[in-house]
């Protein structure tokens, strides 16, 4: 009935996710030392932690740095997105003849975008957030659109009925009404804004005190110090996954009164 | 553009009958979708804090006439007199915000019109407390049974103490024990508010037990069949076998099937 989260709930329905993925590095071993691939192309997965632990401080600052860039371009995305979003509902005409340019955005790709983001916002964190943004903002536009577009007419009758102005329209009606449709806008976007950062990072990344995973990346790979490259790819992985549950969780405990529970 | 309800004001006229001057009238009104015409030249009077129920074959105009009266729509032809005052609707569904606890759904009208928070959430709870909800002041729409869901529709349509209640069908898509049970409250209240009510319904046994006034309508065009003054017994559950009610619903059905007949010729 409820949706509270409990400890015991969490770490049940964890063991077979686990399971799965001690199996895939137990097959990844195997296979390494059936095949005897070298080092180079397919490194073993004690040499990947071993090369963790070498240097703990600096894969951690630099997942630090990525997961900073990463929360903060989808924070703009997040806000910019059902900002657009909203801003397009208000007329039709303008959501017609604006809609189609947002969608030119999302379908420039990244890449080709990044070095222009280079040359605007110079080397550093400001062109890495801009680049996580491009990559995130589409689908909370679409989705706050859909949701706004998406109310019921019905209970718009029963507001005109009540005499309520435009604004109580929009933002008792049809803002809470678009919660769902935007949190799997929001969902969506936490996935993608690790791939814009760490695009963006390969790019337009400096390295100073930290250097973050996407450059990490680069310099392994320049030096084939590919147990390097395995650490950093993981540790962006999880910096994926830590922004998507983060925002799973928070969407959860926000649409508890959304979800129709029979 | 929608009228705004009358802000509300803690002394308000809620002990003396309302308004016993207020009325409602249609007069000649006439209404068209395109060249179809829906309601043909309608004459009626509601005197203030009456109960009338409007029953006919269903696509024939009554909503179409429920919502003139509300001004959700307006005449082809012909013209409304109606007396200022608040103008509440209850529909066919409960229409309720998913979002929103029962309290905060109960009291939005109120919000609506400007009432600080404190003053309409307590409005609320009495108003839930009229119709039997006073213990689901925090659940959530979702987490209720349709009876119940409807009950705080009704409860929303009341809170503005309104001076003209119109409802459309709005037991129709309940079970035939909720709708009694409703049924009987919804009379009771009226009883005790004498708020000037429409009712549009499709069940003749339920308009006769629920109004003092039955209006018939024939197909489309709706024009009156029949009008007929229900008779003035208790309304309890013997009600609904009672000798006096039957027979003004047999008379209510005769007159009904007596202008169906008559339009398909």
């Amino acid at each position: 009935m409820s949706t509270r989260i409990t400890i015991r709930g969490t770490a049940r329905s964890a063991v077979g996710p686990l399971v799965v993925v001690a199996c895939a590095i137990a097959g990844w071993a195997i296979f390494k030392s059936a095949f005897g691939v070298q080092d180079f192309v397919l490194p073993s997965p004690l040499a990947v932690l071993r090369e963790f632990l070498s240097e703990p401080t600096v894969f951690l600052g630099g997942m630090l740095e990525t997961t900073m860039s990463a929360a903060l371009g989808f924070l703009f995305a997040a806000f910019g997105g059902v900002l657009v979003g909203s801003l397009l509902s208000l007329s039709t005409r303008v959501e017609r003849s604006v809609y189609p340019m947002t969608l030119l955005f999302q379908m420039v790709p990244l890449v080709a975008v990044a070095p222009l983001l280079v040359i605007w916002f110079g080397y550093g964190r400001p062109a890495i957030v801009a680049s996580t943004v491009v990559v995130s903002i589409f689908p909370v536009i679409a989705s706050t659109l859909a949701g706004l577009r998406g109310r019921d007419p019905q209970l718009d009758e029963l507001f005109a009925t009540l005499g309520a102005g435009r604004f109580d329209r929009w933002w008792k009606l049809a803002l809470p009404s678009a919660v769902p449709s935007m949190v799997t806008g929001l969902r969506i976007a936490a996935g993608l804004a690790t791939i814009g950062t760490i695009s963006g990072e390969f790019l337009a990344a400096e390295s100073g005190t930290r250097t973050p995973l996407g450059l990490q990346i680069m310099i392994a790979m320049r030096s084939f110090a590919t147990a390097r490259v395995f650490v950093a790819v993981l540790l962006a992985a999880c910096v994926g996954f830590l922004l998507f549950g983060m925002v799973s969780l928070t969407s959860r405990v926000l649409l508890a009164r959304w979800i129709r529970r029979a | 553009m929608p009228r705004r309800a009358r802000p509300f004001t803690m002394n308000d006229s809620s002990t003396s009958p309302r308004g016993s001057t207020r009325k409602l009238e249609l007069r000649g009104v006439h209404r068209r979708f395109g060249s179809v015409p829906v309601v043909d030249r309608l004459d009626l009077t509601i005197p203030a804090a009456s109960f009338t129920a409007l029953v006919g074959p269903s696509g024939c105009g009554k909503t179409t006439v429920l919502r003139m009266m509300g001004a959700l729509d307006q005449p082809s032809s012909g013209e409304i007199i109606r007396s200022e005052g608040t103008v509440s609707f209850c529909f066919q569904e409960p229409r309720l915000l998913p979002w929103r606890t029962l309290l905060e759904n109960v009291a939005l009208p109120l919000e609506l019109v400007g009432v600080p928070r404190e003053e309409r959430l307590a409005r609320a709870a009495e108003t839930l407390e009229l119709v039997h909800l006073s213990d689901a002041h925090t659940r959530f729409p979702h987490q209720l049974s349709g009876g119940m869901q409807m009950r705080a529709s009704i409860a929303r349509a009341l809170i503005s103490r309104p001076t003209l209640l119109l409802l459309d069908e709005p037991f129709s898509a309940l079970d035939e024990i909720t709708r009694h049970e409703l049924d009987a409250d919804l009379r009771a209240l009226w009883e005790r508010e004498r708020c000037t009510t429409v009712l549009i319904t499709h069940s003749i046994p339920e308009a006769v037990f629920l109004a003092e006034r039955v209006v018939v309508f024939t197909p489309q065009p709706a024009r009156i069949a029949a009008d007929l003054v229900t008779p003035a017994c208790a309304r309890d559950a013997a009600a609904w076998t009672s000798d006096a009610l039957t027979s003004c619903a047999r008379e209510a059905s005769t007159a009904l099937l007596h202008a169906i007949e008559e339009a398909r010729r």
